[in-house]
């Protein structure tokens, strides 16, 4: 109780709300990501005391996480890599006409996200922590391999075309310095390259520069676009509402539960949640084509892994996230030394922030919900008339990340290559998901290597890795079995 | 050109076997090496192009249309460049945002983005004034607050300095 009164004093209140605002901005432009929009704006907390600043500084974090998927709803240039999941479901709703109806579940579970994992680390933070720590390097890696599995066949019609495109996808993830050996790879001496690929011009040409390139072809630009769109449609009614909630609540769960794994993050979290909402969702075959359970299993997860990356930066000074990461140097900045006695130490900093986290989230909501109409009038204007935008906000976006002309070279390559790959079948979401997980993957597999001394069987000689294997087994077979099982019963229904 | 596609990918990919085995090393004094995954996941995508192929049999000739001309003249009202051919119509946009890229360089983002969004919209597409007039300068001032402005890109200044 404490906590809110120190919340809700009015300096903290106006913070968590710019920081709120500014986290959904933030979000909603591709180009930007989390962690650079924090670093953008943690010279702003310099002035404040540290409770004050990292209030703003985590109400601009789940912000950004709310405002990710407006673009990837609106344009399909997802503004932060887990937005990449709500844009296969959320853009095929828009072209549908039913914008509204996606912006709006994506909010709504994003405030379920939000409040399951602030529930989680209220009750249960420190504990959760110690769970955490049980997952060593081999169990990361597991866990991992069963979302890259997972993703080729999953994502796009044709399950091999799927599992190409993840293959690219880790190719790709490979250029590049090595982490552990620093060996430049596959650079050609190319000395932009040795950096490895940018993922904001890479996310930005594939998803973004690519759609114009689809658009020329079109027979009707306007084809799909709804002309006169109620205030009424862009909500959600009762029974959208109540076929979200537990999808929500699933993901919400199974969200919190990643984030708090360090190194995992809110994309793990939000794809594992979609290939679970597939699995086992009343319309899970329908995911892709556009349906609002997409939407709410990619978001509910993604907010609720952003509360629950604060879960070890807490309570054990390990960031969750490379976000929380940066969090961690403002908490730093400010002396404070996050670790099991930060809580007894310094309460007031713990529960204030954890009860801005509550006020953050409602404000999100409506602020969320406020902005709808005012970004359905962009769906109104032609596509011709934003075929120059997304064009200017490809080479713009593309070139803020790194302020290099390469990478706006790299967003064109990336577009050209996507189209064609499309066109053929081979789907671009796989490529974008196997790159940002590869190099956690990579790392994880080397260090449990390391201290196994390059005994694979480490895999399946630790128990949590090795029930994590058998249900990445158990997801590839499960079609397979199903298959059989149906034939089987309906063999033994004609006899 | 499915199959040159998936030509091009098994290439792609052998490289990067053939480097992951050959220069960078699969495995190490009982480690792996810079080139366990690459060559790994290398070989996945051979495999997997090799069976798509075989499932999809790529070099088998594709279905002529069987629409009347009639038809087809219908098929082209509301694209963009009717005119112009269907395979070339992609590049439309990729050699005008070269075009694009060398003019933020060597004029300025803001000049760039102004004739970028004018040019596409009144003379290619044919939009009339008063609707190009507000899109191109919404999107500069777009472009200017957020990036210019409040983010501070150090943007190439061109020859008019903005």
């Amino acid at each position: 109780m404490h906590g809110f009164a120190v919340a809700f004093s009015m300096q903290n209140t106006l913070a968590a709300l710019l920081g709120v605002v500014l986290g959904i901005f933030i979000g909603a432009m591709p180009g930007i990501g989390s962690a650079a929009g924090i670093s953008l704006l943690l010279p702003l907390t310099f002035k404040m005391d540290p409770t004050q600043g990292i209030i703003m500084l985590a109400g601009i974090y789940y912000g950004d996480m709310y405002g990710g998927a407006y673009s990837a709803t609106l344009l399909n240039i997802p503004g932060d890599t887990p937005a990449v999941i709500t844009a296969l479901d959320g853009f095929q709703l828009t072209k549908k006409g039913k914008a509204g109806k996606s912006l709006a579940t994506g909010n709504i579970a994003s405030f379920i996200g939000g409040t399951i994992g602030i529930l989680f680390l209220t009750i249960l933070g420190p504990l959760l922590a110690e769970v955490g720590l049980k997952f060593g390097p081999t169990e990361i890696a597991a866990l991992i391999f069963m979302a890259l599995t997972s993703i080729g066949w999953l994502l796009g019609d044709d399950p091999v075309k799927g599992l190409v495109s993840a293959g690219i996808g880790v190719m790709l993830s490979t250029i590049g310095i090595d982490g552990a050996s620093g060996n430049a790879r596959y650079t050609f001496g190319n000395l932009n390259l040795i950096g490895s690929i940018s993922f904001v011009p890479l996310v930005i040409g594939m998803f973004g520069f690519s759609q114009i390139l689809e658009l020329m072809n079109e027979q009707d630009l306007d084809v799909g676009k709804v002309k006169h769109i109620t205030l009424k449609e862009s909500y959600l009614n009762k029974a959208e509402l109540k076929e979200i909630l537990p999808t929500s609540i699933r993901g919400a769960i199974l969200g919190n539960f990643v984030g708090f794994l360090p190194g995992a993050g809110a994309t793990t979290g939000s794809f594992l949640s979609y290939i679970m909402e597939r699995k086992i969702g009343k319309k899970g075959n329908l995911l892709g084509t556009g349906e609002i359970t997409g939407v709410a299993a990619a978001e509910s997860a993604d907010n609720a892994a952003a509360v629950g990356s604060f879960v070890p930066l807490l309570s054990l000074g390990i960031p969750g996230s490379t976000t929380s990461a940066v969090l961690l140097g403002g908490l730093m900045m400010w002396g404070l030394r996050p670790g099991p006695l930060l809580f007894e130490q310094n309460p007031d900093f713990c529960w204030g922030l954890i009860a801005s986290m509550y006020f953050g989230n409602i404000v999100c909501l409506i602020a969320g919900m406020a902005v709808i109409p005012f970004l359905m009038s962009f769906l109104k204007i032609s596509s011709k008339h934003t075929i120059p935008i997304i064009m200017i906000i490809c080479l713009v976006g593309s070139y803020a990340v790194g302020n290099s002309v390469f990478d706006m070279g790299v967003m064109l390559v990336a577009g050209v290559c996507a189209y064609y790959l499309k066109k053929y079948k081979y789907p671009s979401a796989p490529i974008i998901l196997a790159f940002v997980l590869t190099p956690k993957f990579e790392v994880a597999v080397r260090q449990a290597l390391g201290i196994s001394k390059g005994d694979v069987r480490v895999f399946v000689q630790r128990p949590i890795s090795l029930v994590i294997l058998l249900c990445t087994l158990l997801l590839l077979l499960a079609p397979a079995i199903s298959k059989l099982w149906k034939h089987c019963m309906s063999k033994r229904s004609t006899v | 050109m499915e199959l040159i596609v998936d030509v091009i990918l098994f290439l792609i990919a052998g490289y990067w076997v053939e480097q992951g085995l050959s220069v960078y090393t699969f495995w190490a004094k009982g480690l792996p090496g810079s080139g366990f995954i690459p060559t790994l996941f290398g070989l996945l995508v051979m495999v997997l192009v090799c069976v798509s192929c075989v499932q999809h049999k790529p070099w088998r000739k594709q279905q002529v249309s069987g629409k009347t001309k009639e038809e087809q003249v219908e098929d082209k009202t509301g694209m963009l460049f009717p005119k112009c051919p269907k395979q070339v119509k992609p590049l439309i946009p990729v050699a005008y945002t070269i075009i694009g890229l060398v003019l933020i360089l060597k004029l300025g983002v803001i000049p760039g983005v102004v004739l970028i969004a004018f040019v596409w919209l009144y003379f290619l597409c044919g939009i009339p004034l008063k609707t190009t007039l507000p899109i191109t300068i919404g999107a500069s001032l777009f472009v200017y607050l957020i990036f210019v402005l409040w983010l501070r890109v150090p943007f190439p200044k061109g020859i008019f300095g903005i």
